[in-house]
């Protein structure tokens, strides 16, 4: 695994005994951590194309870490967070996880504790970057198709024979057979089953007519 | 005489008046001009041509109105006129108007115009004289003026004439009032130094500094219960306090010194109570004994305001004392937030020391910096656990034998003054026969006081039913002093009535919760108990129970 791919577990915390201690236990566990004072030296450094998570201080002077979370919805990252308070406040704690936070940590807390949400999160922000470079990937093959192909390959997927195709189309079942093959091909499919697949994930699997 | 001859002398005539007439013409001071129907002019003299703005004067000749020095409006206006003396064949005399002339000047003039007929009688033109009035206009202005300026005058004077005879009359009348006034004002005097807490005096100072009572007012008398003649010298000093004897004295020599002195200081009445006098005193000087001759002054009752302001002085020192309360909570929350930080880094630096070291090869350099993190987060909490230690120190309570009813009633504004504030009422039910206990005042009163701000709270959070909280004292069957505080709020189930004393437990969304540990520690600390019990109908009652102290004990 490259560095740059590499994840990151971010914390963002003002009490400085409280960051080293998290990054040296999140190093002891061969992690990548980087800590930050403030919410505002967070989002001026952020790389939104970074794996990793953030644990972050809810009770922050200045930005809150409940102003960070809205921040990062507005720019459309999603990187998983971890809350740690130093007061089990339960009013917070509930809109923090309703706006997506991963995990609420009460300070003293376990370091067990704080690795498994840590692992969790990095774990949720990976199948979540999978996720969309699939998406993404299926999205560019599908563009490489022509419109004809793309006729041909709604209805394989919409389960027709190649010879109910061709009457839909007004052509043989000859040249659908050879459209069928440059849509298989240009979408790396191997199954029509798989190609199902991709076409929900590029986003253009429509009901049957 | 030959018809030549006759002939010529016509002619010679005619000729002479014609001079005679261009000649009257051209000097008239007024201007001349003549114009055909067609409203072209046809001449003018030199008067006209000046104020035309025309030069030579036969320059005119054919122009119109609206081709000489005037405005538009004028030059229309000097048409209808025109065409309504030829129409009408009419003159019209003596027209006055404001005209702005060729050099500038607004003129008055004073116009007249007559139609012109030729051999048949029909109007073929009009004829105008216009002479310049602005300077007879001037003077009749400054004519009006003088005149309006004299009458003005004349209205002043008559009005100066009118007010110094009103002053005149006003005098009169104030002067009759002042002799009515000074009565009622003797009446009053009279009135006032029979029914109020002040007495008036006047000494006369003898030559050695002695001091004989000239007049004194009856009010002296009722205020310190003796009679006048006590008021000499000497038996004065058994009236003051004795301990406000030199601040009599000090009085006393700064009036013989010729200053004025204001004075508050105790006597000793009649009954042998005290009262308060505050006595205002001024000496009068005498220029030809070089001497104060007499000291007059008057002094004032002011027991009742001592007792107030004396009473307001506890008062603010309970308040502070309440104040210390709420310090105390909020400085143990704030501890308790200070203690957490470093106790957290400590907990997750001891942990990930054992992670480090459980690895087949240990990166020591990073356990090392784990266990110096430990040892300075430690010494951290150390010095705020110092610091809490030290504050406590200045907490110690004071005991001391206290009346429970008083210890209550002292704090009964404040707690009064809080109920107002969730809209409650406080009603305080307290036995007789309660016997004193042995504590420390102000932190039973902070106790009260929490228990009742406990109950108020509460039933902020429950909605309807009445709003009332009872303090009730009574000796208990024990023969002990037992103070309820009874709420009608949200109530306690079982569990909770005794968790409540727990420090940092609290049903409340704000507040450290703290306040009810450190009464049961305050009350525990006095030899006694504090509980919480649900009443059977709505609400829960908080009970303190205080040990009496022995008969023989109390002083």
């Amino acid at each position: 695994m490259t560095d740059a791919r590499r994840p990151v577990v971010f914390i963002v915390d003002d009490d400085l005994g409280v960051r080293q201690m998290v990054a040296r236990m999140v190093r002891s566990v061969g992690l990548m951590p980087r800590a930050f004072e403030s919410v505002r030296d967070f989002l001026d450094q952020i790389d939104p194309a970074r794996p990793g998570c953030v644990v972050l201080d809810v009770r922050l002077p200045g930005e809150s870490g409940l102003d960070l979370q809205e921040h990062l919805a507005r720019m459309n990252v999603r990187i998983p967070i971890i809350f740690i308070t130093g007061h089990g406040d339960i009013p917070m704690s509930v809109r923090a996880m309703k706006a997506g936070a991963v995990d609420f940590l009460e300070k003293p807390f376990n370091d067990q504790a704080l690795l498994d949400a840590i692992h969790a999160a990095l774990a949720r922000d990976a199948d979540e970057r999978q996720a969309e470079s699939a998406r993404t990937d299926a999205r560019a093959r599908f563009a490489t198709l022509t419109p004809r192909e793309r006729e041909v390959l709604a209805l394989v997927v919409a389960g027709l024979a190649n010879k109910q195709i061709a009457v839909r189309l007004g052509t043989t079942g000859q040249t659908i057979k050879l459209h069928r093959g440059r849509v298989m091909s240009k979408m790396q499919a191997d199954s029509v089953a798989e190609l199902v697949v991709l076409a929900q994930r590029a986003g253009v699997l429509e009901p049957p007519a | 005489m030959p018809p030549q001859r006759r002939a010529n002398d016509a002619k010679r005539e005619a000729e002479e008046q014609r001079r005679l007439l261009t000649s009257i013409i051209a000097h008239i001071p007024s201007g001349v001009f003549w114009k055909g129907s067609d409203f072209r002019y046809r001449g003018c003299n030199e008067a006209f041509a000046r104020s035309a703005g025309v030069e030579p004067p036969e320059d005119i000749v054919g122009k119109t109105d609206y081709e000489l020095a005037w405005e538009k409006e004028q030059a229309d206006y000097f048409r209808a006129c025109d065409r309504r003396v030829m129409e009408e064949d009419r003159a019209l005399l003596n027209i006055e108007e404001v005209e702005r002339q060729a050099d500038g000047r607004q003129a008055v003039l004073l116009t007249s115009k007559v139609p012109l007929h030729d051999e048949q009688g029909q109007v073929c033109g009009v004829l105008g004289i216009d002479t310049d009035i602005s300077g007879q206009k001037q003077v009749e202005n400054e004519l009006r003026q003088v005149r309006a300026e004299l009458e003005t005058r004349v209205r002043e004077r008559t009005a100066e004439l009118s007010s110094a005879n009103q002053q005149l009359q006003c005098e009169i009348r104030d002067r009759v009032r002042a002799e009515e006034a000074l009565k009622a004002s003797e009446e009053r005097y009279r009135l006032v130094s029979e029914l109020t807490s002040d007495y008036a005096y006047s000494f006369v100072v003898e030559p050695g500094g002695t001091c004989q009572v000239e007049w004194l007012t009856d009010a002296f008398a009722r205020i310190s219960g003796h009679s006048p003649s006590e008021q000499e010298s000497g038996a004065w000093d058994r009236i003051v306090h004795p301990d406000d004897l030199p601040v009599v004295d000090r009085r006393m020599r700064s009036l013989l010194d010729g200053r004025s002195a204001v004075n508050e200081f105790r006597i000793i009445a009649g009954d042998g109570q005290i009262r308060w006098l505050r006595d205002h005193a001024r000496p009068v000087w005498s220029e030809a004994q070089r001497r104060v001759v007499r000291i007059l002054g008057a002094a004032q009752d002011i027991t009742d305001r001592k007792l107030a302001e004396e009473e307001a002085r506890r008062h603010q020192a309970a308040l502070a004392q309440v104040g210390r309360l709420t310090t105390v909570g909020e400085m143990a929350a704030q501890l308790a937030h200070e203690l957490n930080q470093p106790l957290c880094t400590m907990v997750g630096n001891a942990q990930t020391a054992q992670r480090l070291l459980a690895a087949p090869t240990p990166d020591l350099a990073e356990v090392r910096d784990a266990l110096n993190d430990i040892v300075t987060f430690g010494n951290q909490a150390a010095t705020v656990i110092k610091r809490l230690r030290e504050f406590l120190r200045q907490q110690q309570p004071q005991p001391v034998v206290l009346n429970v009813q008083r210890t209550i009633e002292e704090i009964a504004g404040f707690l009064e003054a809080d109920a107002r504030q969730h809209a409650a009422r406080v009603l305080f039910d307290m036995a007789d026969d309660l016997p004193v206990i042995r504590g420390d005042r102000v932190q039973l009163q902070q106790v009260l006081l929490n228990l009742v701000r406990n109950g108020l709270e509460a039933m902020d959070l429950r909605q309807g039913g009445p709003r009332e909280i009872v303090v009730q004292a009574s000796r208990s069957e024990s023969g002990d002093v037992l103070i309820d505080v009874i709420d009608s709020g949200a109530g306690l189930d079982g569990e909770t009535a005794e968790r409540i004393f727990e420090p940092f437990f609290t049903t409340k969304p704000a507040g450290p919760g703290l306040g009810l540990a450190i009464c049961r520690s305050i009350v525990e600390a006095h030899g006694g108990r504090l509980w919480a019990k649900a009443n059977p109908g709505r609400g829960t009652t908080f009970s303190i129970l205080l040990p009496a102290i022995g008969e023989d004990m109390a002083p």
